[in-house]
């Protein structure tokens, strides 16, 4: 695994004005956790279909910093669950769309059986495991789709809206596992518009018509509701546990 | 609630679920949520399917995959494909309608572009001004956040609340924050519909907390504060419901 370099990448697509992504110069670290931000049709579904291989940079290249070029990238390199996940469940059962990957990928049959059980174990799907995944709601499907990235382990992970139809028992469980990839400094790239996802991050890309707005780190984990509703009365200063707010408010105390 | 249809039963397929009677209301806006796999999409689909034999109520549906509902070969054709099903020329009120609602959802350059070229949030903004030019008697928005960016979420706030002075609009999301701000009532969806209160709905079922702020408002909650259930969604009025209760006082049955 290396750090993914993009040098001045153009994506453009046929009979349209302008390119839908770049010029673009981006090097995404190994195990990083970036956060691709920006309106409806700014170009972040394009950089994860490039990523992915879907689409090919008309101009610039996008390689590894080992130097590989991305034809040369391993088979499975890359996981990317999408927006849609219809557009990506292709097996008759739940459990076959999470074993093709590994399938594929895999040495044995048996290797490939057991990342099959563990990706259906990680994401509670084992009850789900013999249905058509056309049978499952939105939110179960998103799930699946998941699961099947989990059995790939791909080097790069990329997720499109990943809160998409989850409630929030699915949400937590895919902030945990987002945790868990970045524990094995697998390198992630989550996509949407949901600023819940820089608390996770390690950087912010901002994109606007296919270019670069903003690239930011991300400092401590902020939570601007907590704060707007705490500062104005402790002015920033030793903020007050929740046990301490709700014991004042109940003693009727006077502000400090 | 003024009920305008009463439907008698409404059975959900693969759930196994019924409503013995179902209210639909005339006007307003009303949520659906509950968890993956509920049946919440079945339900709605129930809802189109009984109006397609009984004729009694125009439904648009928003569907959880905009691509679903893509059919025709450009944005315009989109929109006018139900004038031309009997070959009859384009009203020039229609036409004027169709390009004014292209504008309010900022989808005017795209007029002449194939709708599986549009990114995700585009389509779904296609998809809700096809069914606003239609104009039906009842709205059903299927997790319609998802791929919106934050000026188009705002958008549809304003198109909501406009849509349910004259019709019925039922939205079902995950976002319990959304939710709470643009509707004070809705039904839980998890083996039946229980209606309520949407302070109470989430104070019951959205028992995975989100952000610190909510944290603090259940236990507020718990402890029987008698805070409103929905102002955690917005610090201000959060900030304001303290404040009135600092000021007076706790009533007896109140146990921190």
């Amino acid at each position: 695994m290396a750090a993914i370099i993009l040098e001045r990448v153009t994506v453009q697509y046929p009979s349209r004005a302008r390119p839908a992504l770049g010029p673009l110069d981006l090097t995404i670290q190994e195990g990083e956790c970036l956060f691709v931000t920006g309106a409806n049709g700014s170009g972040k579904t394009t950089l994860a279909r490039l990523l992915a291989g879907v689409v090919h940079p008309s101009e610039g290249t996008v390689r590894l910093n080992d130097g590989r070029e991305q034809s040369q990238w391993p088979q499975g390199f890359v996981g990317w669950v999408q927006q849609n996940p219809q557009q990506q469940i292709i097996g008759t059962t739940v459990a076959e769309d999470v074993a093709l990957s590994p399938l594929w990928l895999c040495a044995t049959a048996a290797e490939a059986a057991e990342r099959l059980q563990q990706a259906l174990d990680e994401f509670n799907l084992r009850s789900w495991a013999n249905y058509p995944p056309h049978a499952l709601s939105g939110g179960w499907q998103h799930i699946a789709a998941l699961a099947a990235v989990h059995a790939q382990a791909p080097g790069l992970v990329i997720l499109d809206e990943p809160e998409a139809m989850l409630d929030r028992q699915g949400l937590a469980q895919v902030k945990s596992w987002i945790d868990h990839m970045r524990e094995n400094r697998r390198t992630l790239m989550i996509m949407g518009h949901n600023r819940q996802w820089t608390s996770l991050a390690d950087r912010v890309l901002e994109l606007e018509g296919g270019t670069i707005k903003e690239l930011s780190s991300v400092g401590q984990a902020d939570d601007d509701s907590w704060r707007q509703f705490l500062e104005p009365w402790w002015g920033g200063k030793n903020i007050p546990s929740v046990n301490e707010v709700i014991d004042w408010l109940w003693h009727g105390l006077s502000l400090p | 609630m003024a009920v305008a249809w009463t439907i008698a039963p409404l059975k959900i397929p693969y759930k196994g679920w019924e409503i013995p009677v179902f209210e639909l209301p005339s006007r307003g806006v009303w949520a659906v949520v509950g968890p993956n796999g509920a049946g919440k999409s079945q339900f709605f689909h129930q809802l189109i399917s009984w109006s397609l034999h009984t004729h009694l109520a125009r439904i648009g549906l928003a569907a959880q995959n905009p691509l679903t509902q893509l059919t025709e070969s450009t944005v315009w054709q989109q929109m006018t494909w139900p004038f031309h099903r009997r070959r009859q020329r384009l009203a020039g009120e229609i036409e004027e309608r169709a390009s004014q609602l292209l504008g309010d959802w900022h989808l005017t350059e795209y007029r002449d572009q194939a709708p599986w070229q549009l990114s995700g949030g585009q389509q779904r903004r296609l998809v809700l001004a096809s069914i606003e030019l239609l104009a039906p008697e009842v709205y059903l928005l299927d997790e319609p956040l998802e791929g919106l960016d934050g000026l188009h979420r705002a958008v549809l706030e304003q198109k909501i609340s406009q849509w349910a002075n004259e019709s019925s609009v039922l939205v079902s999301s995950h976002a319990w924050n959304w939710l709470l701000g643009i509707t004070e009532s809705g039904w839980w969806c998890e083996d039946g519909l229980a209606a309520g209160n949407m302070g109470a709905l989430w104070y019951h079922h959205g028992n995975v907390p989100g952000n610190r702020l909510e944290t603090l408002w259940r236990r507020l909650l718990d402890a029987q504060v008698p805070v409103d259930p929905r102002a955690w969604i917005d610090p201000q009025w959060a900030r304001g419901e303290v404040k009135r209760l600092w000021s007076g006082y706790l009533p007896a049955e109140c146990t921190p």
